[in-house]
């Protein structure tokens, strides 16, 4: 029993570890970044997880209009990275895409700096190949067969490139769990504060708090089993 | 051969169990109270010198009946079955059946 607990324990940790690495490069890049160049932008975060084009266009953005940033337009969606610059003239769809903030922006008539900008980086249209198919290219097959008396042909088009069946599934889950529970939980990793999002690093006291609450849960419900189980007494004979 | 003990036999096999289970005397072992559920469990709570109280189940109240048998009535235990039970006109009791398989 014990020692199911400990290796349970341990693979939890083994699952942990690779979050725990990827946070803690993921801090330092988004710290390293605010010591740059559009560190008054807010979007820092966002920055660092999308790429480098995107913080180009950025920067540029927030030296035409830095001002108008500030003020409202960086407050509900800095999450989502640089839109938030221009919700100041359109506010709710700042994180739909590209197509309809650039339309908004034109058609309030921003600096030639903006569209210019907008034009290139987030036009709405197909920037070029994002994925690649490699190996074996799975071109489908058609079954036929009968229905209902009916002569039916079922094609069975190419799939997404990955099984839809099998245990990855369950490991994407499973950190995609961690990670939002991470986002949150009332200790957790990731804070808005007021404008953006700020990532302190997993803190260990949580863990363990988190662990001995499970245990804890666990235990309970352990003992409400074995109480509903045990029957209910009918008759006490004391000594 | 059948035996019909009764509560006072019960109390006394529980009072050998834990002591054989505890190294100490039977009379130092003091059987707190018994419990019947309605699932049929019967669960008799003991102490020893007054110390912390321990659950004992229908297994071991029953081996402990086996082991009063054999050590105080020179009854052969491998040919001991039994159960044990409950009723509100008889209390708790004890049925034992010797070479009956």
């Amino acid at each position: 029993m014990i020692r199911k607990v400990f290796f349970t324990l341990l693979l939890s940790l083994l699952l942990l570890i690779p979050n725990m690495v990827d946070a803690a490069g993921f801090r330092g890049g988004s710290s390293s970044r605010s010591s740059g160049s559009f560190s008054s932008h807010g979007s820092s975060y966002s920055g660092s997880s999308h790429g480098s084009s995107y913080s180009g266009s950025s920067t540029r953005r927030s030296s035409s209009s830095s001002s108008s940033t500030r003020s409202s337009g960086s407050k509900s969606s800095s999450f989502s990275g640089g839109s938030s610059t221009k919700s100041s003239t359109s506010k709710s769809s700042s994180f739909s895409g590209g197509s309809s903030t650039k339309s908004s922006s034109h058609s309030s008539g921003g600096t030639s700096t903006k569209s210019t900008t907008n034009s290139y980086q987030r036009s709405g249209s197909f920037s070029g190949r994002t994925s690649t198919v490699t190996g074996k290219v799975y071109s489908g097959n058609t079954t036929k067969g009968y229905y209902r008396g009916h002569p039916v042909s079922v094609h069975h088009y190419y799939h997404a490139g990955y099984s839809p069946f099998g245990w990855f599934g369950y490991y994407h889950g499973f950190t995609m769990g961690m990670f939002m529970g991470s986002m949150f939980h009332p200790w957790g990793a990731t804070y808005y504060t007021g404008g953006h999002y700020t990532n302190y690093g997993p803190s260990p006291l949580a863990w363990i708090i988190d662990l001995i609450i499970v245990i804890v849960v666990i235990y309970l419900l352990y003992a409400l089993v074995r109480r509903s189980k045990s029957g209910r007494t009918v008759y006490t004979r004391r000594f | 051969m059948k035996l019909k003990l009764n509560e006072q036999e019960v109390v006394d096999g529980i009072c050998v169990f834990v002591a054989n289970q505890r190294n100490c005397r039977p009379e130092d072992v003091d059987v707190k109270e018994i419990d019947a559920k309605d699932n049929g469990d019967i669960i008799a709570k003991a102490s020893t010198h007054g110390g912390q109280t321990h659950k004992y189940d229908n297994d071991e109240i029953l081996e402990g009946i086996f082991q009063f048998l054999e050590e105080y009535h020179s009854f052969n235990r491998e040919v001991m079955y039994g159960n044990i039970g409950f009723t509100r006109t008889e209390g708790f009791f004890a049925e034992i059946f010797v070479n009956e398989r």
